[in-house]
């Protein structure tokens, strides 16, 4: 880090040779000398390469870990909807009148390709998400 | 130039850009605490991102009641003694510490000692032979900067501990320096 000034020596001095319950007396001594150039050497910085691409690391490892959190969250919210569905549908069924339900039925048969085009356009959206619009969020975090 | 603040509330709102200034900025002070602590380039690595990755995680829990410096070293340190307690077994501190002083009176070959090129280097390699905790408070008190009370803060050392640890520390390089110096 930064070289240590005079004053900085001398009160780091005077506390160590304190302890090591020696006169305070820098200069005359040569144990003062000796932690004079200690000091100094501990203030240098190691000769260790610091890891220049941490940054970007860090960043591209976080946006991974929000994709995955998020991807987490929305299959959660489909399986409890699903569960919810499942159990309503159990419990609405024993409470429905039949002739209600056959006519449901019914409605669903005649507009059945309306509900395969709804379904299908919903996977094609979810598909397109995940390979075009998350495929470049991912891409973009690497130019950065 | 933008505060701490400025840059920790925008980390907050989703700004990578600001987070990636964060870690620029603390790079230093977490790698040389991780690398004096670990010991091990690639596993340095993988620690520090870690760190950050916490760090980010973390952040919103903030509330700027020390610096940001010191909140950033208290999960330095402590992701770092995680993974060397996971590595090397439970860290036991008397025993590390008795070895050492033990090792310590050993005498050196003079050669070996000779074959270092400098003060500086001859001193980093020596501190790399200290115990951990020893390791911990040079680091953060000369290399960092941080204050005693900081280092307390950091790590859950009582002040008194930290002083101790700093001085017989400092003490056992100044005997290794000597010597050093001596077959020079």
């Amino acid at each position: 880090m930064k070289a240590l000034n005079e004053e900085q020596i001398k009160r780091l001095l005077e506390e160590q040779l304190e302890h090591d319950g020696k006169p305070v007396l820098p200069g005359i001594d040569d144990d003062a000398d000796i932690y004079r150039l200690l000091f100094t050497a501990l203030a240098d910085e190691p000769a260790m390469s610091v890891n220049t691409g941490l940054a970007e690391a860090v960043v591209k490892q976080v946006k991974i870990n929000q994709q995955e959190a998020e991807s987490l969250r929305y299959k959660a919210i489909i399986a409890a909807v699903v569960v919810a569905g499942i159990l309503s549908a159990y419990f609405a069924i024993s409470y429905i009148n039949p002739t209600v339900l056959k006519s449901a039925v019914d409605f669903i048969d005649v507009y059945k390709w309306v509900f395969v085009f709804i379904i299908l356009c919903f996977g094609l959206i979810q598909i397109a998400d995940k390979n075009l619009v998350k495929r470049n969020l991912a891409g973009g975090s690497l130019s950065h | 130039m933008q505060t701490e603040k400025e840059i920790v509330s925008r980390i907050i709102n989703g700004d990578m850009a600001a987070f990636k200034i964060l870690v620029k900025q603390y790079e230093k002070l977490v790698t040389f605490m991780v690398n004096r602590l670990v010991q091990n380039n690639e596993d340095t690595q993988d620690v520090c991102q870690e760190v950050f990755i916490k760090v980010y995680k973390h952040l919103s829990g903030f509330k700027f009641q020390s610096k940001l410096s010191t909140w950033i070293a208290q999960i330095a340190y402590g992701t770092a003694v995680n993974h060397l307690k996971k590595v090397s077994g439970k860290i036991s501190l008397t025993d590390d510490i008795a070895d050492f002083e033990n090792y310590h009176k050993t005498t050196e070959n003079p050669e070996s000692i000779l074959a270092k090129k400098n003060t500086s280097a001859f001193i980093h390699q020596q501190i790399e032979k200290l115990p951990v905790h020893y390791r911990t408070v040079l680091t953060l008190y000369h290399l960092n900067e941080f204050s005693y009370l900081e280092i307390e803060e950091i790590t859950g050392m009582p002040e008194g501990t930290v002083k101790n640890y700093l001085f017989r520390a400092r003490k056992l390089l100044k005997e290794k320096l000597e010597l050093y110096i001596k077959y020079q």
